[in-house]
Parts: C-alpha cells; sequence; structure tokens
C-alpha cells in the first residue's frame, strides 16, 4: 500500500526516499521514478513571502519549521508532490519522486526562474575541482559546450577559418572503465583545444567493501538525479557539501560588493584568455535573455569598450557591467544578489569559452 | 555621452585607494565650517590608513585652460580657498560623516586636471602655495599622473608616489566604479514653463528613469512614486553614498524635480511620444507604462526617442548660437 506522500516530520520523509531507493515499494507503479533534487538560491525573507508570490502551489507545512511538502497539479491534473527543506535560508533543497517530465520544468518556473529564485550555478573550475576531490570513484562525465552564436548571419569567427574548433556545440558522455583512462582522455582533449565544459559527473560512493553505497548524477545547475544505492545519508551529505561549497563563494562574492558607505567592495572581474570582440559579447547577453537574465542599458563606449548600466531581473538589482575584448568588469552594489555573479560566468563558460577565469579585483581568484 | 573629467578622476582615485586598500571614508564636495566661520568645500575629503597610520588626504581639483588668466575677484578668491585649506583642523569636522580623529594630519594636494605645466606653475606663483602643499598634474587622455611638487617623505607623498606608479597601469584607468556624478548631470535649467537639459543630463537621467520604471516592474512596487525614490534609485551605490554637500544634494533634488517635470508634462508636447509619467502633485508621480511581455523592449524604443530628443536639441542650439 502506498504510504502517505505528505509528512509531518523530515525524518519520516526520509526514511520513506529511504524506502523508495531500497526498492520497498517497486510494486507501485507511482514509485517507479528516480529521486532527485535541486538546490536553489531563494532571496526571500520568509517562506510565507515565498507563498504568497506563488499560488500554483499548496504549501502543507510539517511539524519541523524548516521542512515543507509541497502540492501541486500538473498537466492532467493529478496532483504532484515536493519536500522543500529550507534548513539553510539562502540555499535551498527540493527533493521529489516525481517524472522528471512533469516535474523538471515547473521546478525551473516555481524555483528557479521566478522573482527572488534561481538556480545556482557551478562554474568549469568547481566543477573539475568536484571530479578530483569529492570521489576516487566517480567514473563519468558529461561535457557539454553550447556556443551561443545569436542568428546565423550574426556568426563570426575567433580569427581564422581555421579556428572551426571554436564554432562547434557538442554533448559528450564520457563513460570509461577506469578513472585514468577518463584523464587521459581528457588531457588529450585539451591538447587539441577542445572545450572542457563539464555539465554533469557521476558519483559512485562505495564503502570499504567495494559495495555500492549511492551512484548518482550531479548537473551544473544543482540538480541531482540518484541511479541506485542503498544510503540516502550519502546523498543527502553530498548535496549539503556542494550546498556548503556553493554558498561560501556567494559569501566571498557579497562580502566583496562595492559598498561606498562603507568604502569596502571591489570591482569582479571576468578574464578572457583570447581576445574577443565585445560587441558579440553584448549581442550574446541581449539575445539570450533568458538565459542571462539581466537588462542591459547602453551608457557609454569607446573603441573595444562598451559600459553598461544592467539590472538583474532575478531581484531587481543594480550593477555596472564594462566589456573589453579581453575581461569584463563588473561592479555590484551591496543590495545585488551575489548569485549574478555565477550566473553571468557560469553562461559565459557554458556558451563563449570555458576557459574564463573569475577574479576579485585586488584579490586572488575566487575559485 | 561622456563621462566628465572630475568623475574619470574620482574613479582614478578609488582605483588607486582600492589598489593600497588604503581608503576609510570619503566626502565629496562637502561643506565644513572652520572655526573661523569661513566654509570649505574641498572635492574630496579622505580619510586613509596608510602604512597602518591613519591621516587626512584633501583634494582640490583645478582646471586651468592656456588661454584663461587667473586674475581679480577669481584669484582672490582661489587665494582665499587655499588660505582656508591651510587653516583647516580635524576639530573643524562634526565628525558625523568622516571619522574625526583628532590625533590625525591633514595633508592637502592640488590636482591639475588636463592643465599645461605653465598654467600650473603659474597658479603656484600667483597664490603662492608654498612647498610643503603636494601639487599633482593628472593628464587624463595621456593616462598619466605627474609630481610637480610634493612636501618629500610625508605619507601623503609617499601614497601619491604609489599612485604615480599606479597610474602606469591601464588598468587603473578603466575601472568604472561610479558611472556618472553631479558633475556629470550639473546642467539642467528651467522652471515649470520651460526646462532645459543638456545632451549629458538628458541622456543619463533618461537611462536611470527607464532602469528605475522596469526594477519597480521587477520587485512589483506601485506605479506611484517620490521624487527622492526616484534619486535614491539612481544614486544608490553611487558617490552620493561618499556624503557629497548640502548644497549638491538641493542642486540635486532640484534638477531631479526638473527632469522628471520635463518628462511628464514637456516632452509628449515635443515628440510623438507614449506618455511615460503622470504628475500627481510636487513631489510624486505616477508611472503610465504598463507591465507586458514587451516592457524592455518598448522602454528601449522609448529611451532610444528621448535620447534622440536630447541629442537633436543640442544641435538645434549649437545652430542658432
Amino acid at each position: 500500500m502506498a504510504k502517505s506522500k505528505t509528512f509531518d516530520y523530515k525524518s519520516d520523509w526520509f526514511q520513506y526516499f529511504e524506502g523508495v531507493l531500497k526498492n520497498e515499494y517497486k510494486d507501485d507503479e507511482d514509485f517507479q521514478n528516480k529521486i532527485k533534487a535541486n538546490i536553489v538560491e531563494s532571496n526571500y525573507s520568509s517562506i510565507k513571502d515565498f507563498e504568497k508570490s506563488h499560488k500554483e502551489i499548496k504549501l502543507i507545512p510539517s511539524k519541523e519549521t524548516t521542512f515543507y511538502n509541497i502540492q501541486f497539479k500538473g498537466q492532467r491534473k493529478t496532483p504532484h508532490y515536493l519536500y522543500l527543506d529550507i534548513e539553510d535560508e539562502r540555499f535551498w533543497v527540493i527533493h521529489n519522486i516525481e517524472s522528471q517530465e512533469e516535474i523538471l520544468a515547473k521546478i525551473n518556473d516555481i524555483f528557479c526562474k521566478s522573482y527572488l529564485q534561481d538556480h545556482i550555478y557551478i562554474p568549469n573550475q568547481m566543477m573539475e575541482k568536484y571530479w578530483t576531490d569529492y570521489s576516487q570513484d566517480s567514473m563519468g562525465v558529461g561535457l557539454t559546450f553550447d556556443q551561443l552564436f545569436l542568428e546565423e548571419e550574426d556568426q563570426f569567427s575567433f580569427g581564422s577559418e581555421e579556428d572551426f574548433e571554436y564554432n562547434i556545440d557538442f554533448t559528450l558522455r564520457l563513460w570509461p572503465k577506469r578513472r585514468n583512462t577518463m584523464k587521459f582522455i581528457l588531457k588529450k582533449f585539451k591538447e587539441i583545444d577542445l572545450p572542457i565544459n563539464f555539465s554533469y559527473l557521476n558519483y559512485i560512493f562505495q564503502n570499504e567493501n567495494n559495495e555500492i553505497l549511492m551512484k548518482e548524477n550531479f548537473f551544473r545547475d544543482g540538480r541531482f538525479t540518484v541511479e541506485k544505492g542503498i544510503d540516502l545519508y550519502k546523498h543527502i551529505k553530498f548535496i549539503d557539501k556542494i550546498k556548503e561549497d556553493y554558498s561560501s563563494k556567494i559569501n566571498i562574492i557579497e562580502e566583496n560588493r562595492v559598498d561606498w558607505e562603507k568604502c569596502k567592495g571591489e570591482i569582479f572581474r571576468i578574464n578572457f584568455q583570447k581576445k574577443i570582440d565585445p560587441n558579440t559579447v553584448v549581442s550574446i547577453l541581449k539575445k539570450n535573455f533568458s538565459i542571462f537574465r539581466i537588462f542591459l542599458f547602453y551608457l557609454y563606449r569607446s573603441k573595444d569598450y562598451y559600459f553598461y548600466e544592467c539590472l538583474d531581473e532575478h531581484t531587481g538589482g543594480k550593477f555596472g557591467l564594462q566589456i573589453f575584448d579581453n575581461k569584463i568588469y563588473i561592479n555590484i552594489d551591496s543590495q545585488s544578489c551575489g548569485n549574478l555573479i555565477m550566473r553571468l560566468f557560469t553562461n559565459l563558460q557554458n556558451h563563449l569559452s570555458p576557459d574564463l577565469k573569475l577574479e576579485i579585483d585586488n584579490h586572488e581568484s575566487i575559485l | 555621452m561622456k563621462i566628465c573629467n572630475e568623475t574619470k578622476t574620482l574613479n582614478f582615485l578609488l582605483a588607486c585607494f582600492k589598489s593600497l586598500r588604503s581608503l576609510v571614508k570619503a566626502v565629496f564636495e562637502f561643506d565644513i565650517r572652520l572655526s573661523g566661520g569661513e566654509t570649505i568645500k574641498p572635492d574630496l575629503l579622505c580619510y586613509i590608513i596608510y602604512n597602518q597610520i591613519p591621516f587626512y588626504s584633501l583634494f582640490e581639483f583645478k582646471k586651468k585652460k592656456l588661454s584663461s588668466q587667473l586674475e581679480g575677484q577669481e584669484l582672490e578668491r582661489v587665494r582665499k580657498q587655499y588660505h582656508n585649506y591651510q587653516s583647516f583642523n580635524v576639530s573643524d569636522l562634526e565628525g558625523l560623516f568622516i571619522p574625526k580623529d583628532l590625533e590625525s594630519k591633514i595633508y592637502i594636494n592640488y590636482l591639475f586636471l588636463n592643465t599645461h605645466q605653465i598654467k600650473i606653475e603659474e597658479f603656484i606663483n600667483l597664490i603662492p602655495i608654498q612647498d610643503d602643499i603636494d601639487i599633482y598634474s593628472l593628464l587624463i587622455n595621456r593616462r598619466n599622473l605627474i609630481k610637480v611638487q610634493s612636501s618629500n617623505q610625508t605619507l601623503n607623498s609617499k601614497m601619491m608616489e604609489e599612485f604615480i606608479q599606479l597610474s602606469n597601469d591601464e588598468d587603473n584607468w578603466n575601472k568604472v566604479y561610479i558611472p556618472f556624478t553631479f558633475n556629470d548631470i550639473v546642467d539642467i535649467h528651467g522652471d515649470r514653463n520651460n526646462t532645459r537639459i543638456n545632451r549629458n543630463a538628458g541622456c543619463i537621467l533618461t537611462n536611470s528613469l527607464m532602469q528605475f520604471i522596469i526594477a519597480r516592474k521587477i520587485i512589483g512596487k506601485p506605479n506611484r512614486f517620490r521624487i527622492d525614490e526616484f534619486i535614491d534609485f539612481i544614486f544608490k551605490n553611487n558617490y552620493r553614498n561618499f556624503n557629497i554637500g548640502r548644497e549638491e544634494n538641493e542642486s540635486l533634488k532640484k534638477n531631479m524635480r526638473l527632469f522628471l517635470h520635463f518628462i511628464s508634462e514637456e516632452l509628449p508636447d515635443k515628440i510623438n511620444i507614449t506618455p511615460l509619467l503622470e504628475r500627481i502633485n510636487q513631489s510624486e508621480y505616477r508611472i503610465k507604462i504598463k507591465k507586458t511581455n514587451t516592457l524592455v523592449k518598448r522602454a528601449e524604443e522609448i529611451k532610444i526617442q528621448v535620447v534622440n530628443y536630447f541629442i537633436q536639441t543640442r544641435i538645434t542650439d549649437f545652430k542658432f548660437n
């Protein structure tokens, strides 16, 4: 018999999901979907404010103040459930076992692309670090590079026509048998200047008897999909680790926002490894609003240089953007959300060049 | 739109201060009443901790054309200003906007912007300025800071030596911390019947108004707004946070009133444009643009129309003059 789909305590939910993981409900067709989670960045001052802004969902409180059940109606008017953990007030975690088809767009609309809510955006350097550090047994990776060239007539070349390798889009799923093989393949890709951009990582956590405790995919936009396993705690701890790491980066960014009342803060700098026409960067930002979520207001320019005052659609925050042919300066004020820096930087890595570097002026690299 | 030399200078100085991590607090064009009854208003007064020692650095920006002569009332005014700066003590500070550190020294820096060496020397001789006052020449177009004279070995002069080195790094000229200052939008004149706005001020403020409108739509704030809210938005994290002089603050408010009056009352008669704002009373306006999917596109079109108006106005004025 199917269990209740709402929970009074987080521990009830945990036990239920662990049961799902161990196939205890395998005979029930509702429970064939994989366990999934999303980390989202929230600027709501309270869950009540969030609820007021989202009439399309029903927020069902648990008996714990940091755990909520969420119900909403799907395309066929059937109820779907999400489980919201707001222990970290800034970075929420949404768990579900709904069908990806039904749920992905909904989570995006409610939690990731709405006012005050956003994805997290993990830059390539962080993904590479996770791939290297967090699991000795990590095997597969997804590499995606989707160069955002506007319309066909807007396409440009970075240099001569021979530089065609910079005009390619690709998605690669790599599943070698041994970790060393993966390192070798990536090294060879780098040697031929193939843009190595991690879109997701596959993790396998094992115990000392080589028993698989958890096998899951982790995506650069903060999504997790469990493939199989027996220890849900590993999954939860892994989410926490990523969340804490990302949160620490956002803290560094927000501590360095410019505040003239206190005469503190610095400009952020995105360095290009090769010269890129500023016009191209501007066009990419303007024509891909749904990705960058930035309104640009041109203020002045000179040769190979643009200055825009900008608004972040996510919070309405204001910031300055200086675009040169070898770098971008970003000047965000103390009211703006630090996630905009990660959004801008990571999306430029995904769609312009994975080699971009993010630095705080007069400081070392953030990543 | 062009950024004015004072704003460029301010941004360069901020880049240098940031690089040395020395700036604690600053006030811009701020009135300070001296114990003798006189008032000074330096372009920039900074409270600095450099090499772990706190002090004040006062910057007076000067611009002299090669053809201009320093004489008569202007010479007297500058002489008086110089003597007032010399008699300025930390005890004259209120301590409300910049720390009042009685143990710290005040150093005076004259910063000549794009001024020929001959005019700087003439200035030094005419005042006359003592040897222990720091004088520098900032060649903005050549991106170069040059020492003219300095009281060697003071903390201030050592810091300025570092600024001179930093001026050789082009990056320090590229960083825009503050996109525009009061000096960029000062030229707005008029009354309730006729407002004259120069091209620069018109372009900057139109840009800011469009941002303000869209930001309110994003945040979900009401269409009705007070002029103060518009000013706060424009100067959010701008140099106004340094604390600008009271006179400048009043002037700023007056200019914003005139600009909003122009946009709501005069502009629709001058160009064929959808009304952007409706005046409710002396201090309140209502945004008339509705939030739709095409809001940003429309705002961009309106901005181009308004900016073109300001550009054309200037050309017309130029022809008639």
